[in-house]
């Protein structure tokens, strides 16, 4: 009895969590199927594309709308050179941050040097400082890194330029995600037995083939967990890339739905709203479904005896 | 295929613990040396040092002619059997023994014949597409074992293989791993802490203990004439019994007696001499449990037999340990015998004086 009410709760519980979760989803991508002269006539309403147009609207709205909304969205509001920036941006965050971090963290966890704690330390430090923090500092550090760099670098024909560049913009995100990934991996690292290393060595690697061919495909887990929380931040950060990317030719999606929402202040196009939500949702949604079984495997089970 | 030598070669850790002392050896092309001593005693830091993985404090190693304290584990040409077995859990079986021949770029078809030479040594063919988490101890200790032997090294090295399977399993692999060392005819050195496995698997045997070499022999001369009194209470199951007690001059021969002449024993005509300044002079007094053996007449013989009380008998088929009391001193005894001694009744046992071992209690080095 006590059983079946437990079980009966549970599954209550996680019903109503299901709903938290998805009825929002679905009522984003139900709208955007719609025109803003229907989202406004019934905001909650099954869209006509379901129900059939009703008589005092031409028949052929549903189908237009849908058009217009994604259309619009993606040629006229630019989403289309925003989605390829939020690409770039994601894909070149994550790998420095992945790469960095990797070889940091596996550093600190399994080479005992002189000041192994201090180092682990200062990065873990960074996780201390709110990020809104150094807007600021980091807007004049930029002029002046951007200043120095191209007169240190003019010989080469170089410039470097870090405000309004997609540059700029992955530098921060991997100085911002460094602390806590490599939090995360230091821990995975350590986890996994050292005599690993050693049979690599054995087999005839160096560190840095044990690193790449041993102990990296064994971190896999904690590099996809990393990797996932690190693409659901960047993907959706709004703030940094709203300070430091001016250009229209350089902004995130984020940053255009924002333009949709804002500069049409008096006449906001809410299909066109709604389509956008969806075309900035649909990665992360992909990205979650493709990796979402390695968070949750150990594949260092049977390197021991065990 | 190559010798191994060790030339003064001592290891010391950050802080002054010197884990090796001053280690001199020579294995031969071929011979089949294992490293034992009790935990702590240095064994595994020499074949670590061997292995490239510890680096030496002072000294030398050569493998064949090369001195290789500079040289990387990987160029030395040697494979390792860890304790733990050590397998790459992401790759297959036959990845795990194909990896050291795919870093040395060895063509695919050659790696390809090597591994399955290798797995079919240690039949272990049919588990080749298995992850390792997927096989039993003693078939990951297979796996181990083949990934070292595909890359064919000039020398084997071997940390304790066996001390993670059970006992049933022990027995099977080291019969396997000396079949493999006939077969292979490579150097194999090969540390564990079980006299058992030394002694029946090397050429040669190291005792080692507190860092330093103890003894350097065969597994038969080390039984038979070991050169202290740490070798002669180490080898040996059950252990060699040792009294401390001194020998006394007595009608022109000379005596063993314990501290209260529970044992009274002469001395053998082949050990006098060697024992004739220690007349008067205390001495630790060896001997091997099957050396004491049951009294056929239970009629004291002086000189030779001792009167001793059974405390625990065990049966063990083929012979019979006994746990003997002589006047306080505990004596163990195994005897061939068709009867069994009851407990806490007196029993006669002889002597065989003439297999007696004596050790100098201050130097505790043998007496010979």
């Amino acid at each position: 009895m006590a059983a079946n009410f437990r079980k009966t709760l549970t599954y209550a519980i996680l019903i109503v969590w299901f709903l938290a979760v998805v009825l929002p989803l679905w009522w984003v991508f139900q709208n955007s199927l719609r025109s803003s002269q229907e989202i406004f006539r019934n905001p909650f309403g099954t869209p006509w594309l379901f129900t059939g147009a009703p008589p005092d609207v031409s028949p052929d709205a549903p189908v237009q709308a849908i058009r217009d909304n994604y259309f619009n969205a993606w040629v006229k509001s630019q989403f289309s050179s925003y989605f390829l920036n939020s690409l770039v941006v994601t894909a070149a965050s994550l790998a420095g941050i992945l790469a960095f971090s990797a070889m940091a963290a596996y550093v600190i966890a399994r080479f005992p040097f002189r000041g192994n704690r201090a180092v682990f330390l200062y990065f873990i430090s960074g996780m201390m400082v709110p990020a809104q923090l150094v807007l600021v500092p980091l807007f004049f550090e930029f002029t002046y890194l951007s200043r120095w760099g191209s007169r240190l670098l003019a010989p080469l024909g170089l410039e470097v330029q870090l405000h309004d560049t997609i540059t700029g913009l992955v530098t921060i995100y991997i100085a911002l995600s460094l602390p806590f990934t490599i939090l995360v991996l230091t821990g995975f690292f350590k986890s996994l037995p050292g005599e690993l290393r050693e049979a690599g060595i054995m087999d005839g690697c160096g560190e840095y083939r044990v690193f790449w061919h041993v102990m990296l495909p064994l971190a896999k887990p904690g590099i996809v967990t990393a990797a996932i929380f690190n693409f659901l931040g960047i993907w959706n950060e709004y703030l940094f890339a709203l300070v430091f990317v001016n250009s229209s030719d350089n902004k995130t999606l984020p940053l255009g739905l924002a333009a949709v929402s804002i500069q049409a202040q008096y006449k906001t196009d809410f299909g066109l709203m709604f389509a956008g939500l969806v075309i900035v949702m649909i990665p992360t949604l992909f990205v979650y479904l493709l990796l979402q079984r390695h968070l949750t495997r150990g594949i260092t089970l049977g390197a021991l005896k065990g | 295929m190559a010798k191994v030598e060790l030339k003064s070669v001592k290891k010391i850790y950050p802080g002054g613990v010197e884990a090796v002392k001053n280690a001199s050896l020579v294995v031969e092309d071929k011979e089949f040396v294992v490293l034992v001593g009790p935990s702590g005693c240095g064994k595994s830091t020499t074949l670590r040092m061997i292995a490239g993985l510890e680096e030496i404090s002072e000294g030398e190693i050569y493998i064949g002619d090369a001195l290789v304290n500079d040289v990387p584990p990987k160029n030395r040409d040697i494979a390792m059997v860890f304790q733990n077995y050590a397998l790459y859990p992401h790759m297959t079986v036959y990845k795990n023994m194909a990896f050291g021949l795919m870093l040395r770029k060895y063509p695919k078809k050659e790696i390809l014949k090597r591994v399955h030479e290798a797995a079919q040594i240690l039949s272990i063919e049919h588990l080749l597409d298995r992850k390792p988490k997927a096989l039993s101890g003693g078939e990951r200790q297979r796996v181990a074992v083949g990934r070292a032997i595909v890359r064919q090294p000039k020398v084997f090295l071997f940390d304790e293989p066996l001390s993670n399977l059970d006992a049933k399993l022990r027995v099977q692999m080291r019969a396997e791993i000396s079949k493999l060392h006939t077969r292979l005819q490579s150097t194999m050195i090969y540390v564990t802490h079980d006299q058992v496995e030394a002694m029946t698997m090397g050429d040669r045997i190291v005792v080692m203990l507190n860092g330093e070499i103890q003894q350097i022999a065969s597994p038969l001369e080390l039984y038979h004439h070991p050169v202290n009194k740490f070798v002669a209470g180490f080898i040996g199951s059950p252990p060699m019994n040792l009294v401390e007690g001194a020998i006394v001059s007595d009608n022109g021969g000379l005596r063993f007696r314990d501290g209260k002449n529970g044992m009274d024993l002469a001395v053998d005509r082949a050990h006098q001499t060697a024992l004739e300044h220690y007349a008067g002079k205390p001495v630790i007094f060896g001997i091997r449990p099957e050396d004491i053996n049951e009294n056929p007449t239970q009629q004291l013989v002086p000189g030779r037999s001792v009167s001793a009380t059974v405390e625990v008998v065990e049966p063990m088929g083929s012979e019979i340990y006994l746990y003997l009391n002589i006047l306080g001193q505990s004596v163990t005894a195994r005897i061939h015998s068709n009867r069994e001694p009851e407990v806490n009744r007196a029993y006669v046992v002889d002597v065989g004086m003439e297999k007696a071992h004596y050790f100098d209690p201050a130097t505790e080095k043998a007496i010979r």
